[in-house]
């Protein structure tokens, strides 16, 4: 790793088991931002937008739900890719989501293996591109 | 192994062992953190019904708890969630009723999780679990459509719906209204109170059968007269023949009265029993232990300690203690907010209590203790205590006292400032506490429970806030007083002290009048002025009752004291002005009515009443006997206990209990005695012995003070007991007995001299003693006709005899916890040939010496008896082929005799 900084992701999850499972998994890697509140990850996201190079949100939250957040999150940003882990989609929510920019939606059992990947996939994408 | 106890998922992979563990203890954390937020939406939903909020709030616990538990790899318990889950999403979006059967199976889901989870962090099989719970959702999946009955929930108190589920346990528990409860209390505490009314009957109805027979004596002896006096003949006859008849009948009904009396006591004894049994299992129902809400505590304090940055060791006592349900859901936040308190402004950080010579790590204990109905709750730091100057300053600096006048203010008058509103010590703003609604809150929810609430401390050294509140709110304890021809009471949790102080000649009933009490010079008034009743004549004495609050002192005249007991209140509503000095009525043994007063209304309006009075001359009151003469130094309340002719004073906290027995040992033996004492065997050790008082009395009752010191006991053995009193301890003073068990020296408030024992190094003695009662410390004479030598009673052991093979040895009985016959020693490794082994204690892993293999003299090949004894606070055992009793053995002897002695692991063995 010959880079001077670690890409950033931020994990939008209410479940704290969750986002420490996904800390402790990449945290090695990137610099790991964990939200419990769709409400606070937008004030992070509208302070440091720059800083955040991965969101990954889960879509079932209490209060705003993905979609919602999304939304809102598209309105600071259009472009900080997003992962969508979720259990229960059906085509017309991805269709949504999708034209809200996400192109990966994971199930909610999280398969470590299969997010590193794609994270991976994501990160190095972005790095071409600019 | 069973593949549904795959505790390491595929999913968790590339983790250290370590960080694995780290994780999955995130996981355990997170999910007894939801499942009991899931018990309390639970109850919510039970008590309130429908409410879409909280259906929506477990539905998303379900959730939560799916994916998480699938992402750690535990999939077969996500599946379950998943399955209540569905449930709860169809409820929530009205698809599915909401009933008592929605509501039972998630309470057994809830159960059965906690049972799951406990069963997963040991890596046990809990597929059991697992399945009740699917076989319960099968059925209401299944049963839903027609058995479950319309019937909305809430409807009526006892859920008995779905009962063709086939589960044990289903049938063992039911739920029932609060109210159901209360008013069960309620009845059966009132049924307490009436049975005293026959109780007070008897003897009555005893004292007319004792005037009927001494009449039917008397009338007896004037028959004899009218017989001896009239002539012999037919009328005579008829005379004597009357008589008798009398006589028998009278006879005949008195025999059946006291026949009827004699049945009557004896079923109204056994009725007494069974009322007081009904009593204590109704209030039992309506109780929930303390440990019930450990969990949540220890979950408020881990995150607020944590949040702070501070490393507190969090210590709970007093689990098995039980409340009032709604006392406990009062009490709750007070305490979550009292241990706040104690993070945030008791502790310091790990770096300045390093600088201070403290352990960094700080410790916070929540203590509950019981006495009769009341409950203490203690909340003790080992901080840096409340800085009295720094009060004062802030006292000045919000205009409550002017500037020249707050250094006269005493200790506690200071601390009481920490309960006024907006009141708050923090210069800085903390997230969790420290916003001004602190103390007030926690005092004023005390308050609501007729509690109260009091801080001590020591700057530098921690602080204490104690809180007492009734365990349960319908039954208290009264003083039942008279005044002006009434009676009333008053709860004693509200009563300080009460006093009867005699009246010289100076008392005018008319004048404002002031008592001195502890001190201070409180107001005295008449009780009777607040009722506007008219008062009795006086009669030589003042009966005062002396009551608080966290402001003010007052001391209540009353006509007199009438008794002090257990009653029934029940609330009242007036609408007379008056009114508001009464809480409750309840009745009284007599089946007489009398108002429970509000004491703090009382303290409220004592300034209103005294202006009632003539202010020209104030007198004061009691001066001789109430004035502790002042003195510099800490106040503490002490356990008060008399050895010879001196007081001993004893940290109240390390005096676990109190009590006298029988002394049954023979007149002057000098042996020394054993008591048994809950699970230990305490040596009891005299008072006089250790301080170096000559104590030549034998007394008829021994009175024993339990001292406890961290679960260290010892029994000491003294000639009285005082009282619990507040002392203004000395340490500066030179001591007049000189012993290394006395700390200082004191004053109580009462006056008198008292010595300060160190209680810490008394408990300490426990392992000394059993070596040698010997005392190395010098002792002085410092007055020479009251300390003289220590006696030193003669060593004897009562040892715990066994054999290995034909030998016979000893263990010393006072460490002995207990024997388990015929248990193998297990090993890690079969082919081990070493004497080390281990049992399994009830789930407690014990290290083992066996002696057969040790002393290579034993039969290895049969089972052996073990002993497991204690020695440095650890459990330890010994392999022996068998036990035989237990017997006294003089120590000399005995010391010579040691065949087997680690100091480290095992303790002497002696052979006999």
């Amino acid at each position: 790793m010959t880079e001077e900084k670690k890409k950033s992701i931020m994990v939008i999850d209410d479940t704290k088991p969750i986002r420490i499972l996904l800390l402790k998994t990449f945290e090695k890697k990137y610099e790991m931002l964990l939200e419990e509140k769709g409400i606070e990850a937008l004030e992070t996201i509208r302070d440091r937008q720059d800083d955040i190079d991965l969101i990954i949100l889960d879509y079932e939250m209490p209060k705003l739900n993905g979609y919602q957040l999304l939304k809102l999150i598209r309105n600071i940003n259009k472009n900080i890719p997003v992962i969508i882990l979720s259990s229960s989609l059906d085509k017309e929510k991805i269709r949504k989501l999708r034209l809200l920019g996400v192109k990966k939606f994971l199930a909610k059992q999280v398969n470590l293996k299969r997010l590193a990947d794609e994270i991976k996939e994501y990160l190095s994408k972005k790095e071409d591109k600019s | 192994m069973n593949e549904e106890n795959n505790i390491q998922g595929s999913q968790l992979e590339g983790f250290s062992e370590d960080e694995l563990e780290e994780l999955l203890q995130v996981y355990f954390e997170d999910s007894d953190e939801q499942i009991e937020i899931l018990s309390d939406e639970l109850m919510i939903l039970e008590k309130g019904g429908y409410n879409k909020t909280n259906i929506g709030n477990i539905y998303r616990i379900f959730h939560s708890m799916k994916s998480s538990s699938m992402s750690f790899g535990f999939g077969e318990i996500g599946d379950v969630f998943h399955k209540l889950e569905d449930v709860l999403d169809e409820v929530r979006n009205s698809k599915r009723d909401f009933n008592a059967a929605v509501l039972d199976l998630s309470f057994f889901a809830v159960e059965k999780f906690k049972i799951i989870f406990l069963k997963l962090r040991e890596k046990e099989n809990y597929s059991v679990e697992k399945k009740e719970i699917e076989k319960k959702v099968e059925d209401f999946l299944s049963g839903e459509t027609e058995i479950i009955p319309e019937r909305e929930y809430p409807s009526e108190g006892v859920i008995a719906e779905n009962l063709e589920s086939t589960s044990n346990l289903y049938e063992k528990s039911i739920r029932i209204k609060s109210d159901r409860i209360n008013k069960l209390i309620d009845l059966s505490g009132e049924m307490a109170v009436r049975k005293n009314y026959g109780e007070v009957n008897i003897p009555k109805i005893l004292k007319i059968i004792d005037i009927t027979k001494s009449e039917n004596e008397n009338i007896g002896h004037i028959l004899k007269d009218i017989e001896n006096i009239s002539p012999e003949g037919r009328y005579k006859e008829k005379i004597l023949k009357l008589s008798l008849e009398y006589k028998d009948f009278f006879n005949t009904q008195v025999n059946l009265l006291e026949l009827l009396l004699e049945h009557f006591s004896r079923w109204f004894f056994q009725l007494n029993i069974l009322v007081e049994e009904m009593k204590y299992e109704v209030l039992k129902t309506g109780m929930v232990p303390f440990a019930s809400i450990f969990s949540r505590l220890r979950r408020s304090f881990r995150e607020n300690s944590k949040a702070r940055g501070k490393r507190i060791n969090f210590r709970i006592k007093g689990e098995i203690i039980e409340f009032d349900r709604k006392v406990m859901e009062e009490i709750k936040d007070p305490i979550i907010h009292a241990l706040r308190n104690a993070i945030d402004h008791g502790i310091e950080s790990p770096e300045e209590r390093k600088m201070a010579g403290k352990p960094e790590e700080g410790t916070v204990t929540l203590t509950a203790s019981q006495i009769g109905n009341e409950i203490i709750l203690e909340i003790m730091d080992d901080g840096k205590g409340i800085d009295l100057d720094k009060v004062k300053r802030i006292i000045v600096e919000k205009g409550y006292i002017e500037p020249d006048k707050v250094k006269h203010l005493s200790d506690r008058e200071c601390y009481d400032f920490l309960f006024l509103p907006g009141f708050s010590m923090k210069d800085e703003i903390s997230e969790i506490s420290g916003r001004g609604v602190g103390l007030d809150v926690v005092s004023s929810n005390i308050k609501r429970l007729n509690g109260q609430i009091k801080i001590e401390s020591g700057f530098g050294e921690g602080s204490k806030l104690e809180i007492r509140i009734p365990a349960n709110l319908s039954i208290t304890n009264v003083l039942i007083f008279e005044c002006g021809g009434f009676v009333f009471s008053l709860q004693t949790l509200a009563i300080k002290r009460i006093k009867k102080v005699p009246v010289n000649g100076n008392y005018n009933k008319d004048q404002r009048k002031k008592i001195y009490f502890e001190g201070e010079k409180i107001p005295l008034v008449y009780f009777g002025d607040y009722l506007h009743l008219k008062r009795e004549e006086l009669n030589g004495e003042l009966f005062l009752i002396i009551i608080e609050n966290s402001e003010k002192r007052i001391a209540l005249e009353v006509d007199r004291f009438l008794d002090h007991q257990e009653v029934v209140s029940r609330p009242i509503n007036l609408s007379i002005k008056e009114a508001k000095y009464f809480n409750a009525v309840s009745s009284l043994p007599d089946g007489s009515v009398s108002f429970i007063l509000n004491s703090s209304e009382l303290i409220n309006d004592v300034s209103f009443i005294e202006e009632r009075y003539s202010s020209d001359s104030e007198i004061v009151l009691g001066e001789d006997e109430m004035v502790p003469v002042e003195r510099s130094g800490k106040r503490k309340k002490m356990f008060i206990a008399g050895a010879g002719k001196e007081k001993f004073a004893i940290y109240e906290e390390n005096v676990e209990k109190a009590f006298r027995f029988p002394n049954k040992g023979k007149a002057g033996s000098k042996k020394r005695r054993k008591l048994i004492y809950k699970d230990d065997i305490l040596w009891l050790i005299h008072l006089c012995d250790i301080v170096g008082i000559e104590n030549k009395e034998e007394k008829d009752e021994i009175s024993v003070l339990i001292l406890n010191d961290n679960g260290k006991k010892t029994a000491l053995q003294v000639d009285t007991f005082y009282d619990y009193q507040f002392c203004t301890l000395d340490e500066e003073t030179e001591i007049g007995l000189e012993s290394k068990y006395i700390k200082s020296e004191g004053y109580s408030d009462e006056g008198f001299k008292v010595f300060v024992l160190d209680s810490k190094k008394i408990i300490g003695l426990w392992k000394k003693i059993k070596v040698k009662y010997n005392i190395t410390s010098p002792i002085k004479k410092k007055s020479p006709d009251l300390i003289k030598e220590s006696q030193i009673e003669k060593n004897t052991l009562n040892v715990l005899k066994f054999l290995v093979g034909d030998k016979l040895y000893g263990l010393d009985f006072g460490t002995v916890l207990e024997v388990v016959s015929s248990m193998d020693l297990m090993k890690f490794n079969p082919e081990d040939k070493t004497p080390r082994g281990f049992i399994n204690l009830r789930g407690e892993c014990v290290e083992v010496e066996d002696l057969r293999i040790l002393f290579e003299n034993g039969n290895i090949e049969s089972l052996p008896s073990i002993i497991v004894y204690t020695i440095n606070g650890i459990k330890k055992g010994i392999a022996v082929d068998s036990i035989l009793d237990v017997s006294e053995e003089e120590y000399d002897e005995l010391e010579k005799t040691v065949v087997f002695s680690d100091t480290e692991n095992i303790s002497d063995v002696y052979k006999l």
